[in-house]
């Protein structure tokens, strides 16, 4: 084999080094991006069972059966309709957000890897993406932990009418689903508020680093 | 006072010509140690004179560096990537992805 000149060496050297550096990089990028996917994907799954859960409830709200047959039955609390349509309206609306955002993140993602026709994407584009969606979601999500806070108090309202003796008590099914709402609701907002409080230090780190930059140029 | 919507617009300019010339490493076909010019223009979809004035701040700070390579009777301005833009860029990239998921 022919031996490379010592500047070549060189050269080659550093650049299979800077290559080995900008794969490495590329790849804890695209990681990172598939895990904002999956958060992403977590993050669309929960409303939705929410939802569905949601639409039982106002099911059984209107069709509940009265307790005695012979006696009227009793009047539809407005509150009790009103609480599952502004969860239902909030969350659907945060579900929705993430899901047409992740939608588009997953063709850019593709445009990145070169897999989609049209514009290639950079690395950077895609990073300031996530920046300015989740700075988006993290408003939508302050409006959804007010709403599910009036959805806790609503509940234990709620559940506490069951002993009343003038409303019909829910059946089993809507009392065990309506709990398991309550505890995906619980692990969505705790799962929702560590990635917020993650999200939070980064970005001011983030800002930081771009007020370094912006100095470093002296514009 | 700077807003910091004009720290992030500057920022995201800077690494995407960063970006740039370190993927230029990814490229097999490329047989140099930077881009041309006129293809970081294209990848950072930027106005000439735009990117012009970021080349020769990023050049005076230390990020990039850059020579010229003779091309017929013309001259091709190659721009190659310091070790201080890499630093800079790799920490970008880092504070990115630490927090991640």
């Amino acid at each position: 084999m022919t031996e490379l000149p010592n500047k070549n060496k060189k050269l080659f050297r550093e650049e299979n080094n800077s290559l080995d550096r900008f794969s490495k990089i590329e790849k804890g990028g695209l990681n990172y991006i598939k895990n904002e996917r999956n958060y992403l994907i977590m993050s669309a799954f929960i409303p939705i069972f929410i939802i569905i859960v949601q639409c039982i409830n106002l099911g059984y709200v209107f069709r509940a059966p009265p307790v005695n047959p012979l006696d009227p039955r009793p009047p539809v609390n407005p509150i009790n309709v009103l609480a599952p349509i502004i969860i239902l309206f909030v969350v659907s609306f945060f579900a929705l957000v993430n899901f047409r955002y992740l939608l588009s993140w997953k063709r850019k993602v593709k445009s990145y890897e070169g897999k989609a026709p049209g514009k290639q994407k950079t690395l950077t584009s895609l990073f300031y993406d996530i920046v300015k969606n989740m700075e988006t979601v993290r408003v939508i999500f302050i409006i959804v932990n007010i709403i599910s806070i009036y959805y806790f108090i609503w509940f234990i309202l709620w559940a506490l009418s069951i002993t009343d003796p003038h409303n019909p008590p829910p059946p089993l099914h809507v009392n065990l689903l309506n709990i398991l709402s309550q505890g995906g609701l619980i692990i969505y907002l705790i799962i929702e508020w560590r990635h917020f409080y993650q999200w939070n230090r980064k970005l001011s780190k983030l800002k930081k680093f771009e007020r370094e930059i912006y100095k470093e140029f002296n514009f | 006072m700077v807003p910091s919507t004009q720290y992030r617009s500057t920022n995201i300019i800077i690494q995407t010509i960063l970006e740039g010339i370190l993927r230029a490493f990814k490229d097999k076909s490329n047989p140099r140690n930077g881009i041309i010019k006129s293809h970081l223009i294209k990848y950072s979809e930027l106005k000439t004179s735009i990117a012009e004035k970021y080349f020769n701040r990023m050049e005076k700070a230390g990020y990039i560096s850059s020579h010229q390579e003779p091309w017929g009777e013309r001259v091709k301005i190659i721009y190659e990537i310091t070790q201080k833009g890499r630093e800079r860029y790799e920490w970008f990239v880092k504070i990115n992805t630490e927090l991640g998921g």
